[in-house]
């Protein structure tokens, strides 16, 4: 039974994982940008979050959505204020920059919110639901139905509209969709703020789990990393099943082997991975799913 | 370099003589760790500079030579010489694994590769308390003496300290000078140029970078090894990023794929995150927008400038 809700614990948290590592997957596939500054989406998520209902006392879950927009509009401004400027630049330049971007995000967090971590006293976290031997906090539940939600809503962008077609036909060939009348810049804004959104939701929905402080968004990045690229690099599906994975198998090993190492699971998997299948689980080429 | 050779001598000559002019214990100590953290972005310039793989975390391989070498002072008495030796070895080994694994696919693979290296170690550091000891640290590795017959060298003194890390700077940068200009130098850059066609002329892209990688990453644990037995306490925070990030910026804002320019930017960015103490505690997201700054608008790095104005005085000069 234990081993029951270390599962399920696991699968919640990968919830949150998984929403991280598609925002990564997108805007690793689409911009071609390795962004290093994601992991700091993942901070901004949850110190708005902090901000909006600890400090100002805003309901909880309007705060969650404030937060998720604030850092879309953030996204947006660095889209437009660093991305777009570095188009032409080599892969190598823009990541860099996106590193140096991210160390500025982090110092500048804690000029604002000081080094001290603090944390969410989410309302959810008072009570414990019981149900056939497992335990549930409500604040895990909103983490699994948040994150399912919004993996579904982003699956239905992809697919179902015509900015999402816009995206997977930019996603297999720049030149040609370009050719094809749409327009990239526009495409790439689009790509670059849902995915900084989708940081910031798994930011603010692990928050209240977690302690908030200013270089969070380290770790966060590297599992998105290791996600994206257990994945498949640009696999929609291969991030999500990526992300559960990764949830799962740090919750056993924190559990069964040592908690110390909890972190270094997903390097250990990622290794794993690249001995026997290097373009990752889902790994295609010119293909998201 | 090779083209000028005068350069270079005036070059040795002012670091040889540094000492003497400048005693403050303050300078010297600057001067070391300007030669320490040169070993690591030479090192890095090897490999970002000539084969064009960035690593990212070279704080790894760093890290590993410092504990290797103080875990081999503290536990069986190996002194510094012993140390390097270990370092080298048990760095380049992890290069060699981790080159193995990441080349089987390029670019951002090895970049996550390599930080994810540095932060497992970092763990490995952290929690294997019984040889580690942690978030303590490890404490009193102390640095050799040479007993000389008429006299005792104490590198516990600064002095012979610098003497002994310049040695190895020039170590480095002769090695790096007959490898750049050895086949294996060509091979590099004939990756870094285009893979495909230096695979299609015969060079073995995979064989090449893995090796780039054990030179690269030996040499990152000599230094590590160094500054041990320089600061004689070393915790887990040698796997920092920063270290890594710091190195890269060391090679880039010096100049990549140039052999003086590592050099001339371990001294940039070992004294720039001194100088930024005058922000107190801005002094990151400073150091930060420099990063942004230079990446975007000086990719060719300081000693390109450098020349541009030494040509400049030449033409002058001549007419």
């Amino acid at each position: 039974m234990i081993f029951i809700q270390y599962v399920i614990n696991g699968l919640i948290i990968g919830g949150a994982y998984a929403l991280i590592g598609i925002g990564l997957t997108l805007i690793l596939g689409i911009m071609k940008v390795v962004n290093f500054a994601h992991g700091e989406m993942y901070m901004l998520g949850a110190y708005f979050l902090f901000t909006f209902f600890s400090k100002l006392g805003i309901p909880f879950l309007l705060s969650m959505v404030l937060a998720i927009l604030a850092v879309m509009a953030v996204g947006f401004v660095f889209e437009k204020g660093i991305l777009k400027p570095l188009r032409k630049r080599s892969m190598d330049t823009v990541m860099l920059s996106m590193i140096g971007l991210s160390m500025f995000m982090q110092n500048i967090a804690m000029l604002i919110w000081s080094p001290v971590p603090e944390s969410i006293k989410s309302p959810l976290t008072m009570t414990t639901i019981t149900l056939g031997g497992l335990y549930f906090l409500p604040q895990r539940i909103l983490v699994i139905c948040f994150a399912i939600l919004l993996v579904l809503l982003t699956h239905l962008l992809l697919k179902k509209t015509k900015v999402g077609k816009a995206m997977r036909a930019t996603f297999q060939d720049m030149e040609a969709a370009s050719l094809m009348g749409i327009r990239i810049d526009r495409i790439y804004s689009i790509t670059f703020v849902i995915g900084a959104g989708l940081a910031a939701a798994s930011g603010a929905l692990l928050g209240p789990i977690f302690t908030v402080h200013p270089y969070i968004g380290n770790l966060a990045n590297l599992k998105a990393f290791v996600i994206v690229i257990i994945g498949g690099l640009g696999s929609f599906s291969g991030a999500v099943t990526a992300g559960f994975l990764l949830g799962v198998f740090e919750s056993l090993g924190a559990a069964y082997i040592s908690s110390g190492y909890q972190d270094a699971v997903g390097f250990i998997l990622l290794i794993l991975i690249l001995i026997k299948k290097p373009t990752g689980l889902f790994g295609k080429v010119g293909q998201m799913r | 370099m090779k083209k000028n050779p005068m350069t270079a001598l005036l070059c040795l000559g002012g670091a040889l003589l540094f000492p003497i002019f400048f005693t403050d214990p303050y300078f010297l100590h600057m001067a070391i760790l300007i030669g320490i953290y040169g070993l690591l972005a030479v090192s890095l310039n090897l490999l970002l500079g000539y084969t064009g793989q960035l690593s990212l975390g070279h704080s790894a391989f760093f890290g590993v030579g410092a504990y290797l070498s103080s875990l081999a002072y503290l536990n069986l008495g190996i002194p510094l010489w012993g140390g390097v030796a270990i370092a080298l070895a048990g760095s380049g080994l992890l290069g060699f694994f981790v080159a193995r694994l990441a080349f089987k696919l390029r670019g951002a693979y090895f970049v996550i590769m390599t930080i994810g290296i540095a932060e497992v170690l970092k763990l490995v550091a952290l929690n294997w308390v019984d040889l580690t000891k942690g978030p303590m640290g490890l404490t009193d590795i102390a640095p050799p003496e040479i007993n000389l017959g008429f006299m005792t060298v104490d590198f516990g003194q600064k002095m012979p300290f610098y003497y002994l890390v310049l040695f190895f700077v020039i170590l480095a940068f002769v090695l790096q000078n007959r490898l750049v200009n050895s086949t294996f130098g060509r091979s590099f850059i004939a990756i870094r140029e285009n893979e495909d066609l230096a695979e299609s002329v015969g060079i073995d892209a995979f064989k090449y970078l893995v090796i780039a990688v054990i030179v690269s990453s030996a040499i990152a644990g000599v230094a590590g090894s160094l500054y041990a037995h320089y600061v004689s306490f070393i915790d887990p925070n040698v796997f920092a990023f920063f270290i890594s990030v710091n190195a890269v910026m060391m090679a880039i804002g010096g100049g990549q794929g140039t052999q003086a320019g590592p050099l001339l930017g371990a001294i940039l960015f070992t004294l720039i995150p001194e100088w930024l103490r005058v922000f107190g505690d801005a002094r990151m997201a400073v150091y930060a927008l420099m990063v942004i700054f230079i990446v975007i608008f000086m990719p060719k790095g300081m000693l390109y400038y450098v020349t541009l104005i030494l040509n400049l005085g030449k033409k002058s000069d001549g007419r």
